[in-house]
């Protein structure tokens, strides 16, 4: 076989080749065509969630009349 | 009057009973055991040589008689002394057996004629002449089928008994020449019948399927998508039939990003301040709680946020605190790696005819046909040669992968073999030439025999004085006291002349280098066996779908890629990206969103609606079949001219 690849491309038309005989009904050949995953869909999805909650301290401030004619301010302390 | 003059045995006719076992004439057997009034003895080409006596009636009784002799020998004077002439045996009675006198047919048929022949016809089964791809098996056996591709036909020894065969044209025991003056004058007929067909014409035919196997690696993709569960869960599996000849030999699709097991990881942290003074502002608890990844999160399609932050407040007391909710949907992604191998297991039927033209150079001969009747047509269905013949291991083609049988060496014997069954066919009506004459002399025409051509001389009655042909017939005739001959013989037509053999021109390199077994010699003629005819030989080519096995992938892949919808999974991703994904628009993206849920829902189906896929387009190799002819050149067949019809 090895040879006669090498040799073909050479082989020159004053000779006997086979001659097709390809009937008028006959219909070609189909190629095989595989489809892998053409369905799509199969979608997945996760949930996610963070939920965060802090309380912090604050004592109430009694209001004081700061002495020296100032008017009335409070200095909040948090 | 009997044939012979002195009945006691004084010739020139010797007739003698015995026993089977005599197979050789002796002194003894020169006698004369019954008084014969008539004898002949007729020797047809291809048939049993049989002796006819009339002889006197030895009684019916004796026919009868356990243990009587029933074989004979015949002999005669001749010029050169006794001449045994015929060696046979009584097959059946008498059909008068009552009268005074019988007919009595001898016949010689040695006891082990069935024996000799299958001997011969053993002896002659070779190639190219006898070949068993043509033969119906039922008849491999049957000895007459081997002469289909010799010009010949049986012959039978009416001495020895031996059988042989004996050619159309030539006589193996040489040529006897009849001058004019050794003919009786009004004996010699020289006749013409039906001309030689001008042509035959053949068209011979093997199937096989043809028949490979191999694997073709396909090689190993990674598909990236969303929705790859569709390739992961489709991928072919090992021993899965594609049809036309395909299947999975090994395959594998791997779940690189574990899609099929992705969980949620939950991670919860909490804090308490156990202190027993607090300053104002000290965090008192922190309660964190997250399902899922670290942020940011992939593949969003739908994300909900919220915050309250209550700002302390000395003058009420009121404590701060601060609440933070995030949820979202993500989309995973595939990443699907894939092996893929396939087998192949090609089965593709052939039919593949051998045809050519045979002519026969002949002289002209006047007939009231147009010409179109005289070219005959042979048709030969072979074997399979795909498959043993009968008493073979290996089927003729050998290699079931080969895309033809002629063109290989078997084939080519079988492409000599039916040029031999087409000139075997065309010789045998090649000798319309009759020729018919009687010696003058006895003695003579006891040398003649069906193995002798024979060539009569008239210069007045025969075309260029002289009339050759092969002996067809032979007569011996004694009736009384009055000896004839006749001799009848069958002479071809041809035109005479010889082939030689056509080296042709070697295509690729020089002869001395590569020969023709291996490069092509273009021109190239062999000479049939018989030196009469050449022919040029098959030359292996495309006859198919061009496929060589073993196959390849060049050969049979006619694509192998990978296939989105109009709007792929990554546009949809990035449109969603662009609206923001999780944020307000979204739902001006995927449509009218009541919720989040619905927003995902819409984002989802989108998705779903894009489709990544992988198609492989294979060329098939199964439930395929070819037909095609090998249409070579072959003769003129060049036959002897025995006969010049325009000779003067």
């Amino acid at each position: 076989m090895g040879f006669e690849n090498i040799v073909r491309p050479f082989q020159s038309v004053d000779v006997s080749y086979p001659r097709r005989i390809v009937k008028v009904d006959s219909t070609p050949p189909e190629n095989v065509v595989l489809k892998v995953g053409d369905g799509g869909g199969g979608i997945k999805t996760l949930q996610f969630s963070y939920s965060y909650s802090m309380t912090g301290y604050m004592n109430k401030v009694q209001k004081e009349l700061i002495q020296g004619g100032d008017t009335g301010t409070y200095a909040p302390s948090i | 009057m009997p044939v012979a003059i002195e009945h006691a045995g004084g010739g020139p006719v010797y007739f003698a009973w015995v026993g089977p076992d005599e197979t050789s004439f002796e002194a003894e057997h020169v006698r004369y055991d019954e008084y014969i009034l008539k004898l002949e003895i007729d020797l047809e080409e291809g048939k049993i040589p049989v002796a006819t006596l009339d002889m006197i009636n030895p009684g019916s009784d004796w026919w009868l008689a356990p243990g009587r002799e029933r074989w004979a020998w015949i002999a005669f004077d001749s010029d050169e002394g006794i001449v045994p002439k015929f060696f046979g045996r009584v097959l059946a009675l008498p059909s008068k057996m009552f009268g005074a006198i019988v007919t009595v047919k001898f016949y010689a048929k040695p006891l082990d004629y069935l024996a000799l022949k299958q001997a011969a016809a053993n002896a002659l089964k070779v190639l190219p002449y006898y070949d068993k791809v043509f033969i119906d098996p039922s008849y491999v056996d049957d000895p007459d089928t081997v002469l289909e591709g010799y010009s010949a036909s049986w012959h039978f020894d009416p001495v020895t008994g031996a059988v042989s065969i004996s050619d159309y044209i030539n006589g193996e025991a040489g040529e006897l020449s009849f001058a004019e003056s050794e003919i009786v004058g009004d004996t010699l007929s020289f006749t013409l019948g039906d001309p030689p067909p001008r042509a035959v014409k053949v068209d011979a035919t093997v199937t096989y399927t043809q028949r490979a196997a191999g694997a073709i690696d396909i090689g190993r993709n990674e598909f990236i998508s969303v929705t790859g569960q569709g390739l992961y869960d489709g991928w072919p599996k090992p021993g899965a039939s594609l049809g036309a000849g395909w299947s999975v030999k090994s395959s594998r699709a791997v779940d690189r990003n574990g899609v099929l097991t992705a969980t949620v990881p939950h991670h919860e942290f909490h804090f308490k301040n156990r202190d027993k003074v607090h300053a104002n502002g000290d965090a008192l608890s922190v309660d964190v709680t997250l399902d899922g990844p670290a942020f940011p999160w992939p593949n969003l399609i739908s994300l909900s946020e919220s915050s309250k932050a209550t700002f302390g407040d000395p003058d009420t007391g009121q404590a701060p605190s601060l609440q933070a909710q995030s949820s979202g949907t993500s989309v995973l992604t595939w990443h699907v790696q894939t092996e893929l191998e396939l087998q192949y297991d090609a089965a593709r039927e052939r039919t593949e005819h051998l045809m050519f033209t045979l002519a026969l150079e002949s002289q002209a001969i006047l007939s009231d046909d147009d010409g179109t009747d005289d070219i005959e047509t042979l048709t030969f269905t072979g074997a399979d040669v795909g498959q043993p013949l009968p008493g073979e291991s290996e089927p003729p083609i050998g290699d079931l992968s080969r895309r033809s049988y002629f063109p290989i060496d078997r084939g080519l014997q079988s492409v000599a073999g039916r040029i031999c069954v087409a000139r075997a066919h065309l010789l045998s009506k090649a000798r319309p030439a009759e020729i018919s004459f009687s010696p003058t002399s006895f003695s003579r025409a006891l040398g003649v025999t069906l193995r002798h051509t024979v060539r009569a001389h008239d210069a007045r009655r025969l075309p260029g004085g002289e009339a050759a042909g092969k002996v067809v017939n032979v007569k011996i005739i004694a009736d009384g006291g009055k000896f004839s001959s006749s001799i009848t013989a069958k002479g071809a037509i041809g035109l005479g002349g010889s082939v030689v053999a056509v080296e042709g021109t070697p295509s690729y390199v020089d002869a001395d280098v590569l020969g023709p077994e291996v490069q092509l010699f273009t021109g190239r003629k062999l000479v049939l066996a018989g030196a009469d005819c050449v022919y040029s030989l098959p030359v292996d080519g495309v006859n198919d779908d061009g496929l060589s096995f073993p196959l390849t992938y060049d050969q049979v892949v006619v694509r192998s890629e990978t296939l989105t919808s109009v709007e792929t999974e990554e546009e949809i991703m990035e449109r969603m990206r662009a609206a923001g994904a999780g944020g307000a628009s979204n739902a001006d993206v995927f449509g009218l969103a009541a919720s989040k849920e619905q927003e995902a829902a819409f984002a989802k189906a989108a998705l779903e609606g894009s489709r990544k896929w992988y198609e492989l387009e294979l060329k098939p190799v199964a439930d395929l079949s070819f037909e095609y002819s090998f249409d070579i050149t072959a003769g003129p067949l060049r036959v002897l001219a025995q006969n010049d019809l325009g000779g003067v």
